[in-house]
């Protein structure tokens, strides 16, 4: 089986390079067809044939080729899960990330657990992205779709080199024996969310390769207006959710699953994730103002072409060991590829953007810096500033080291500092950008839009203030916060008077037919509600609190008006771990509110694999989560270390996700077309 | 064995599937630049007529002023009657 993964991939890799050679016959019209052939068409044809014209049958085995370098990529990543759920332990990676005890699930996840199965699973998305858009567009943006399907058989390609001669996921075990057992999944891997975070993660990072196809494809033909944009937005706005989904549950694995209380720790892979995103919010926006107002176009092709750098090279980061994280794979000497990779991209893109510079000339200007057009392009210029801080936060220590020879790390006040007033600019702009009219905004319009979301603003943030919140930037974020609640109810409240006046709807029928007939807008408007309650989850960070205790049974700390008692530590021995479950009794005012089980874990016991595993316990709520982490034990002298916090408004973080996820879904829905 | 008869069957259905078009009689022929440019006058049109809806939806609201909602439609009313003229020439062409 595992000479037949590895020959398809070989396959697919020849099949990639010819792809590449007959679609570009076919671009530059290498091949044409015979005059002879066309004497009998039609006479528009027969003139056209003097101008060579290309042979269609080309292109549809170029087509064709691409579709069968995508079959081959699905059935070689089948062969290796068909591996890893059969514990075939002749195959390094197979016997490297599971082991007989491993669970089917994390079977599953072990294909994108290491480098070479994660490279495969890329290459997995990417074709079936692939294999998507050539389906989608058989009939139609033919002059586009030979040089898409170049860009993206060109990616495919890269990896498909990747994991035939860097990173073999089929290479067999370096042994003359086969092992009888493997070493097994990392534990803090054996988690539901975490068996979910990369796939979702690479869903978006792998996404962001259709519109980059595209825009590479619209220089190429010099087609650079509305309806590559338009063609696009769907699936720009796909490649955003999943990333966003895989940011989101990075965030929930880290708080349930890592024990040190928070969701996000700017860590340089972290980052990774997270400036892709910033640069593709940047271009979600921008491309609006391209579709609507023909503006922004060479600014949109620098967007999603550094979207797509981004996602390569967070790619990079990840892989080479070129920065210290958690979450790195160990250092590979291959990393210098992925690097190379990158500025080829970006060499080509920069090539294409110059060139091209005439026909991405925008006809028009901004009329008023009150404009929604202003706003966008504000709104843009944060993101991508935000990104460039996090870009250089997360490059300085490397940068330093190579150049310096000094190791320096760039730690969390630093990205906190930048983030937090620049987040906070975000938030404005999510409340006064909607507001404003395109092209201009009167006075009067400014008056009527903005009066009462501003008086429950400074409402909301006199409240706080007197109930006790003195910090500028909480109080801050909570007063935008209020503000922006107050933007998007007035829009909704209005659109339904509007329609419940205008068609006798009664509001839900009204609020319904708005929302199906301008999804955009509107699923928009709900994404920047989830943004907002992110906001005001954040701002709880500000008043964490915590207490770590070496308890004995019957012993109990306080901490926050709670008492917790620790009843019993109980020993259980489970598949492929040995297990101390903690009985914490929470109470307040006397009552018991929850009985929490953290547990610390040794997996696999009595071998020298030996490791150790806190799994916490927690308690969520609207106001505050209780959070128990069962971090150390002398069991034989009956001594525990056990870390309580807590931490209030975690829970609106996960609400602001599901909204987010709703309002893109409503977004990207698609309209009904009409007879 | 099976490996290798697995691999034989796999590149010969792939073989198959990716020559079929060289022998196919009827081949279609793709839209050529005239087309490709008329379509995007009838998108830029599309657009221009959404944002008028659009426009009208947010005067309705009370979002945009008299005087915002009036300026605005004259001028994408302009824009629109601008496209629909070299959609006109094109036609004619």
């Amino acid at each position: 089986m595992a000479i037949y993964g590895a020959t398809l991939l070989n396959l697919a890799l020849g099949l990639a390079v010819l792809t590449q050679i007959v679609l570009f016959m076919y671009s530059y019209r290498l091949v044409c067809v015979s005059s002879d052939r066309s004497q009998n068409a039609s006479s528009k044809e027969y003139i056209s044939i003097h101008v060579r014209r290309r042979d269609e049958r080309l292109f549809h085995v170029g087509q064709r080729m691409a579709l069968g370098v995508s079959m081959l990529v699905t059935l070689a990543a089948a062969t290796l899960t068909v591996l890893l759920v059969k514990s075939a332990f002749e195959v390094d990676y197979v016997a490297h990330f599971t082991s007989k005890e491993t669970p089917l699930l994390y079977k599953f996840a072990a294909l994108w657990a290491g480098q070479a199965g994660s490279l495969l699973f890329w290459l997995l998305i990417l074709s079936i992205y692939s294999a998507v858009v050539i389906f989608q567009n058989q009939r139609k943006r033919s002059d586009l779709m030979p040089h898409v399907i170049v860009v993206l058989t060109g990616v495919q390609l890269f990896f498909l080199f990747m994991v035939n001669f860097s990173t073999n996921p089929f290479t067999p075990v370096n042994a003359d024996f086969i092992p009888s057992d493997g070493l097994g999944l990392n534990p803090l891997l054996q988690n539901f969310a975490m068996a979910l975070h990369p796939p979702t993660l690479y869903l978006g990072y792998v996404g962001f390769t259709v519109p980059f196809a595209f825009a590479i494809a619209a220089l190429v033909v010099r087609r650079v207006d509305a309806a590559w944009v338009r063609g696009i937005r769907r699936w720009t706005l796909f490649a955003w959710l999943w990333q966003s989904i895989g940011i989101i549950l990075g965030g929930w694995w880290a708080y349930n699953e890592l024990g040190w209380g928070g969701y996000w720790a700017w860590d340089p892979v972290e980052n990774a994730s997270f400036m892709p995103w910033l640069t593709g919010t940047a271009f979600v926006h921008s491309i609006i103002i391209q579709e609507k107002k023909e503006m922004l176009k060479t600014w949109n092709m620098i967007l999603i072409i550094s979207t797509f750098v981004l996602c390569i090279f967070g790619t990079y980061i990840t892989r080479s060991g070129a920065v210290s994280s958690v979450h790195a794979f160990t250092a590979d000497k291959f990393g210098q590829l992925f690097l190379a990779f990158v500025l080829v991209i970006i060499a080509i893109s920069a090539y294409l953007v110059i060139s091209r510079r005439q026909v991405l000339k925008s006809t028009k200007r901004m009329e008023s810096m009150l404009s929604r057009e202003s706003g966008f392009l504000f709104n843009n210029v944060i993101f991508v500033s935000l990104c460039f801080a996090v870009f250089w936060g997360t490059l300085f220590p490397l940068i330093s080291l190579k150049l310096m020879g000094r190791e320096i790390s760039v730690s969390i006040p630093f990205y906190n500092q930048i983030a937090i007033p620049i987040g906070l600019l975000l938030l404005t702009l999510a409340g006064v950008g909607p507001l404003l009219a395109w092209r201009r905004t009167s006075k009067e319009s400014l008056i009527r839009n903005f009066s009462i979301p501003l008086v429950i603003g400074l409402g909301a943030i006199a409240v706080f203030f007197v109930m006790g919140i003195k910090s500028i930037y909480p109080l801050m974020t909570l007063g935008l916060s209020f503000f922006v609640l107050g933007t998007i109810s007035m829009e909704f409240y209005r659109g339904i008077r509007s329609r419940t006046k205008r068609f006798k709807e009664n509001p839900f029928t009204a609020l319904v037919a708005m929302t199906s007939r301008n999804r955009s807008r509107y699923g928009g408007y709900i994404v920047h509600l989830g943004i907002v309650f992110m906001f005001i989850g954040f701002v709880g960070k500000a008043f964490d609190s915590e207490v770590e205790a070496t308890m004995s049974r019957g012993d109990h700390t306080e901490l926050a008006g709670y008492k917790f008692t620790l009843e019993e530590v109980v020993e259980k021995e489970r598949p492929n771990h040995k297990a101390l479950v903690a009985e914490l009794t929470v109470k307040k005012d006397n009552k018991i509110v929850d009985t929490l089980n953290p547990e610390f874990r040794i997996y696999f016991p009595r071998t020298n694999r030996e490791q150790q595993h806190s799994e916490l316990d927690l308690q969520t709520g609207i106001m505050a989560d209780i959070y128990t982490v069962f971090s150390g034990a002398d069991h034989t002298r009956g001594l525990y270390a056990i870390k309580i916090m807590i931490n209030p408004l975690v829970w609106w973080v996960w609400l602001g996700g599901y909204f987010l996820v709703a309002g893109t879904i409503i977004a990207i829905w698609p309209r009904k077309k009409k007879e | 064995m099976f490996a290798e008869i697995m691999i034989l069957v796999t590149f010969a259905v792939l073989v198959i599937f990716i020559v079929q078009p060289l022998f196919a009689t009827h081949v279609e022929i793709h839209s050529d630049a005239e087309d490709d440019e008329m379509q995007t006058l009838q998108l830029r049109k599309e657009i221009i007529f959404r944002q008028i809806k659009e426009a009208e939806m947010e005067h309705d609201m009370g979002n945009l002023s008299d005087e915002d909602y009036k300026r605005t439609r004259l001028m994408l009313k302009e824009e629109a009657s601008l496209i629909i003229d070299d959609i006109e020439q094109q036609g004619k062409s």
